[in-house]
């Protein structure tokens, strides 16, 4: 598919992908694109960050490739590694040939240079096991690179993914340096578990995204929960969205909201009562000490009335 | 239009914005991508290019309005008081609000001739109209004061400059200028990341330690009885559990708010970071700390009543409550630190609450912020605490802190 037209463009291809958004949001992916920059989203858990990135790639028809970063993760996990197994096998099964080429020559040096002549067979694309971060730079089309909770990696991992993102080239010493034929779109996401570096964020545009607005919750309820009454699902945001201000332990995530509202319909409930609360609350709240609050202190009461 | 965007940048700046000149350009790249026709758009565009971090957002935005709604006329030259505008909180700008129609000109002003600039770059500046010429002289003011505004805050800032430099030997012991607060926090984030930089360096060495026989030869069975995977003892990396009970009364606040800010760094080097504050009861605020900025949980603080911010410290009492309420949650793997002049106003110290606790965790360590001489001076019961303490340290400067920061990494 074509390249966005511009940021309202954005918004209608996301949305027939079902996915709501404002120019806020908009206006920045509409960018990124163009100025094929590295794009750092920011915000709380479950408000869509990683989901922006399978729009991106749903819209523009692209394949995604998707880096999830967590504590230990190395350039041989997120770039390459040789096949060794693979390399070995063929080692074995070509033992023949090889002792016949070597048959050939008549003393060990000549024999390790024999040898040396074919090295590049071994150490070839054949054997050369590409990870995300490779893999989007060796595409032939274009792609979306997501790399995901990048807070979650080592800082050196962050410099390593610096230096390849500022150029999207890589060195491999066995095959020389690899660029990329078409620079993928990247998309980085961040929960802000770490301060990420002053030179990462130089690089990338920026977007913070936070809870949706009522009115934008419940087109979002609406659209992804076939069958929702209006009314309920007005009621289901009203109240999930006044859960969020209270400092819970873990604030429903928009996820959750249609979870939520996709039980309720499921249970064919007409709104929101004190026992359909009860016995689905667990679906909107993950941790026990959060549900006997809201059950205790009656929040529910507020929210349907 | 490059013009007006620096100019923007540098409001910005003053604002305390971080904004470098590589994102000047790329604002302006985009400016030249976007067919900006709307106000919100035009604003994500800057947003997105000139912030990088939640925490600017707000100034951002401030900063915007008061750029882009700039009053036309005497007004603002009023209000222009050239130092009031860098020291006066944000808010303080009178009289912004009710100019819509005009900000709206001022965009499309700023759009018309970013256009012209697009499409004829060789027909030079067209002939200015009276209303432009007015904001190019409100500009020119604006921009004049700025200048005067950086100049002043830059001779404020220039003995903290080079924040690694110096910060390392300050005085954390006492009332410091806002501004030298907020280098040190840069200097403690910075400590922070080298300190769990080498941590993690050090990991990567260890990975390479002894060979495990035994599963290389198993391994090996995959691959025809050939050792060709050799596989290493990875040392376990254990996490830590950490508890930091802080004593906020009186000037030991002071010292605490850094090293609250270092663990506050370093949380992801733990299993779980908890932290108490007390003054004389004990107070967890692991929860907030996850939640907001640190900088708004130093104000906040000082309001919360439950906390008695300005009591009288009491380390027994709020030992024996945190005894009371929190020991069954304490581990081998925790790792206890204590930061508190150790100054009990005469109450008692019930020290067998702290041998008790010490049985329980993995290591305690006590840091205390007065120089050394002063322990044990009046009220100060240190020799009292300290035989149950592993470590006891004096915590006053950064340099103190990095070895703290290593201490704990290594417990």
């Amino acid at each position: 598919m074509t390249a966005f037209t511009s940021a309202q463009d954005v918004i209608q291809r996301f949305e027939a992908q079902h996915y709501i958004c404002g120019p806020d949001l908009a206006t920045p992916v509409f960018l990124m694109e163009r100025l094929e920059k590295p794009l750092l989203v920011e915000g709380p858990p479950g408000v869509g960050k990683t989901e922006i990135a399978k729009m991106l790639a749903g819209a523009l028809d692209r394949r995604l490739i998707r880096l999830q970063c967590y504590e230990g993760l190395d350039e041989s996990k997120a770039l390459y590694e040789w096949e060794y197994t693979k390399q070995l096998l063929y080692t074995q099964m070509l033992k023949d040939r090889i002792g016949e080429l070597l048959n050939r020559t008549d003393s060990l040096g000549n024999a390790v240079e024999t040898l040396n002549r074919e090295d590049s067979a071994f150490f070839s694309r054949h054997f050369l096991l590409p990870r995300p971060l490779l893999e989007a730079i060796i595409a032939p089309e274009p792609v979306v690179l997501l790399v995901d909770e990048i807070d979650r990696s080592d800082d050196e991992f962050e410099s390593f993914l610096l230096e390849v993102l500022s150029d999207f080239q890589v060195s491999i010493p066995e095959l020389g340096t690899l660029t990329a034929a078409r620079r993928p779109l990247v998309v980085l996401t961040s929960n802000a578990n770490r301060t990420l570096s002053e030179a990462l964020r130089r690089r990338c545009l920026y977007l913070y995204i936070n809870y949706p607005s009522l009115e934008q919750e419940v087109r979002i309820v609406l659209r992804k929960t076939p069958g929702i009454d209006e009314e309920l699902a007005n009621q289901v945001v009203r109240f999930v969205q006044k859960i969020r201000t209270l400092n819970m332990r873990k604030p429903p995530s928009i996820a959750e909201t249609i979870d939520w509202a996709l039980a309720l319909v499921v249970l064919n409930a007409q709104h929101l009562s004190r026992e359909v609360l009860s016995s689905t609350l667990n679906v909107l709240m993950k941790d026990r000490e959060d549900i006997e609050r809201i059950m205790r202190d009656g929040y529910h009461d507020q929210a349907a009335g | 239009m490059i013009k007006r965007l620096v100019e923007f940048a540098r409001l910005l700046r003053q604002s305390g914005v971080r904004v470098s000149m590589a994102e000047t350009l790329d604002a302006a790249e985009v400016l030249r991508h976007t067919q900006v026709t709307e106000r919100p758009a035009f604003k994500a565009s800057l947003r997105a290019t000139l912030v990088k971090t939640r925490e600017e957002i707000p100034a951002f935005d401030e900063a915007f309005e008061r750029f882009f709604l700039v009053q036309v006329g005497e007004d603002a030259e009023e209000s222009g008081d050239p130092c009031g505008e860098t020291e006066g909180p944000p808010d303080g700008q009178p009289d912004l609000d009710d100019a819509p129609d005009e900000g709206d000109q001022d965009i499309r002003r700023f759009q018309d001739e970013q256009g012209e600039a697009v499409a004829g770059d060789g027909e030079g500046d067209p002939a200015d109209d009276d209303e432009t010429g007015e904001l190019e002289g409100e500009l020119e003011r604006m921009l004049a004061r700025v200048q005067v505004g950086e100049q002043a805050s830059e001779a404020n800032t220039e003995p903290g400059t080079q924040p690694n430099q110096q910060a390392e030997d300050v005085d954390l012991y006492q009332e410091l200028p806002p501004g030298d607060v907020e280098n040190l926090y840069e200097a403690v984030e910075e400590l922070a990341r080298n300190l769990v930089t080498r941590k993690s360096l050090r990991f990567r060495k260890s990975r390479h330690g002894r060979v495990d026989i035994k599963k290389t030869i198993q391994r090996s069975f995959r691959t025809g009885n050939l050792p060709f995977h050799i596989i290493y003892r990875h040392r376990k990396i254990k996490k830590n559990e950490l508890v930091v009970l802080c004593d906020v009364s009186g000037s030991v606040w002071e010292v605490a708010r850094f090293f609250i800010k270092l663990v506050h760094e370093m949380q992801n080097q733990f299993s779980r970071a908890r932290s108490f504050l007390f003054v004389d009861r004990i107070n967890e605020v692991t929860d907030e700390f996850d939640r907001r900025p640190f900088e708004e949980i130093v104000e906040h603080m000082k309001d919360d009543h439950a906390l008695n911010f300005f009591g009288l410290s009491d380390f027994g009492r709020a030992f024996y409550q945190f005894h009371d309420e929190h020991l069954l949650s304490l581990s081998r793997d925790t790792v206890l630190v204590i930061l508190g002049d150790a100054r009990t106003n005469w109450f008692d110290p019930q020290d067998w609450v702290l041998g008790e606790i010490k049985g329980r965790v993995h290591q305690t360590i006590w840091l205390n912020p007065e120089p050394v001489q002063y322990w044990d001076t009046d009220d100060s019961v240190m020799s009292r605490y300290s035989p149950h303490c592993d470590h006891v340290l004096e915590c006053r400067n950064l340099a103190q802190l990095q070895e703290i920061g290593e201490l704990i990494l290594r417990a």
